[in-house]
């Protein structure tokens, strides 16, 4: 319970001396000198605290964590992971962060999510155009995408479900385009895409953002995770010194 | 202002002296009027209840058009602003920008804009955030601090380079002109962010932190395109209709993000 002040009457006593009139400020004093529990936060209504009531180093704002990997920790994407599939199949996680596992995250509270790919095409050095070398004709498309998604637990025990935070396609598609399959008919290859014959060529993205959790209910957070598909069947993909790490600010 | 305790006078009897009384209120009390310092909180003992909730709210602009998708948190001391479209639900690796496309399923999903060299397309820079209606664009009045943010968008630019016909007889061609993408962010028409021209063809995502100053002030901050297309090159090149090569020219805009922070305090 607060701390209650309770002035004295001095026409209650008899004979006021110094001490008894002084009383009830030096038992204020003694209330409020600073020592631990004399005034706790049970004195402040909830919501009384601006942030500039903080002394400085003070985080506010949940858990912060990263999860890193080394250059040599790269995963592979197999099989199904890097098919040339029109449905869709299971992905393949990256990297997950659980640093922030049993994070509750409510209405207007915001994730704050940075990560870093570092990104590696190995694979064939030929068959990598796709078909379609005579005028008119589709080339295969090749495309790497990587998906940045948030996964979470709803707390009222329904099914878990996902929300995307950001990524997206890292690019050197062999995308078609109206001069893509220009042909050797014509003299020769009409384009020449991002990287189509390169082996080994590196990318490296960083990405940060800020996702604003609007949905009514509050979530706890399972983990951040990385994931990624591959539309491909010619080359594998590398994805090396992954990490990603975030925070929830509350406030 | 601070909470200033009324002060009442001891009776006038002669007891003891009003003036003696106050000198030790004073001491005492003077902390509560104003002057109630850090120090007299044990640490740690702020805790996120005792700040504060998030003020969670919709309507923010979204779009030159007027569209209204954009959501904010307002916060102490800052306000965080958002718009995107963004997947949820069950998960599938490929549903990756479902509400864009209404093909779930498809490996590609179906762009949200697409400009081509005869439409919609100017020579300079292209605003994105007036051509869709969530994920580009954001307006909305900030505080004097900083805006910092992060503009996530995903495009795609067919070709990097034509090569052009040289000869016929026999068939020759020779490298043709670069072509590229420049993507950037503007913050009150001052571009504040970008790419550089990409000379890349393909689909890629950009991602482009941003940090500016900023009064309280409306502020308006769009993502904007230019393509370095060559229109020329099919004088030289017969393979194709030169009027349907250009306009099938295209730059297609797939997922689109922007989230700012503005820290006033």
């Amino acid at each position: 319970m607060a701390n209650v002040l309770k002035p004295k009457s001095m026409l209650d006593q008899e004979t006021i001396t110094h001490a008894d009139v002084n009383k009830i400020f030096t038992d204020l004093e003694d209330n409020t000198d600073g020592t631990t529990s004399k005034i706790d936060t049970t004195n402040l209504r909830t919501g009384a605290i601006d942030r500039e009531h903080l002394s400085d180093n003070v985080f506010i704002g949940g858990s912060n964590s990263a999860s890193n990997t080394t250059e040599a920790d790269y995963f592979t994407l197999t099989g199904a992971d890097r098919t040339n599939a029109s449905a869709p199949v299971a992905a393949t996680t990256l990297r997950s962060n659980t640093g922030l596992s049993g994070t509750t995250i409510s209405k207007g509270e915001v994730l704050r999510y940075c990560g870093d790919t570092m990104f590696r095409r190995g694979g064939p050095t030929s068959g990598m155009w796709g078909t379609g070398l005579t005028d008119g004709a589709s080339r295969v498309k090749q495309y790497v995408y990587l998906s940045i998604w948030l996964y979470l637990s709803p707390t009222d025990g329904s099914t878990d479900y996902w929300l995307q935070i950001g990524g997206g396609d890292f690019g050197f598609s062999l995308t078609n385009g109206p001069y893509s399959n220009y042909a050797a008919a014509n003299g020769g290859s009409a384009w020449i895409g991002g990287y189509p014959n390169v082996q080994n060529c590196f990318l490296r993205q960083s990405i940060s953002g800020a996702h604003i959790f609007s949905a009514a209910t509050p979530a706890t957070i399972d983990k951040i995770v990385l994931k990624a598909h591959v539309d491909t069947t010619l080359q594998t993909v590398y994805f090396a010194s992954t990490k990603v790490s975030g925070m929830v600010q509350r406030n | 202002m601070a909470r200033i305790y009324t002060q009442s006078k001891p009776k006038a009897v002669d007891i003891s002296k009003a003036e003696g009384i106050n000198k030790e209120t004073n001491g005492v009390f003077g902390c509560f009027n104003g002057a109630l310092s850090g120090h007299q909180f044990p640490i740690n003992s702020i805790t996120n209840a005792k700040i504060k909730a998030p003020v969670y709210g919709t309507g923010v602009i979204s779009s030159s058009d007027g569209s209204t998708n954009g959501i904010k948190t307002e916060m102490a001391t800052q306000n965080y602003y958002f718009t995107g479209k963004e997947g949820s639900g069950t998960f599938a690796p490929d549903q990756t920008q479902a509400p864009f496309t209404g093909n779930p399923t498809a490996v590609v999903p179906a762009p949200t804009k697409v400009f081509s060299l005869t439409s919609g397309m100017n020579a300079g820079w292209t605003s994105i955030g007036g051509a869709i209606d969530a994920g580009a664009y954001l307006a909305f009045d900030a505080k004097e601090g900083m805006l910092k943010g992060t503009a996530v968008i995903d495009t795609d630019l067919p070709l990097q380079f034509c090569s052009v016909l040289i000869s016929t007889t026999p068939a020759a061609r020779a490298d043709g002109d670069n072509w590229g993408r420049r993507i950037g962010v503007f913050v009150n028409d001052v571009l504040v962010a970008d790419t550089d021209f990409m000379t890349c063809s393909g689909r890629y995502t950009t991602n482009l932190p941003f940090a500016v100053p900023v009064g309280s002030q409306p502020v308006t901050i769009d993502i904007r395109f230019m393509i370095n297309a060559k229109e020329n090159f099919d004088a030289v090149t017969p393979w194709d209709s030169a009027a349907t090569a250009r306009s099938n020219i295209l730059f297609r805009i797939f997922t689109s993000q922007l989230s700012v922070r503005n820290q006033f305090r």
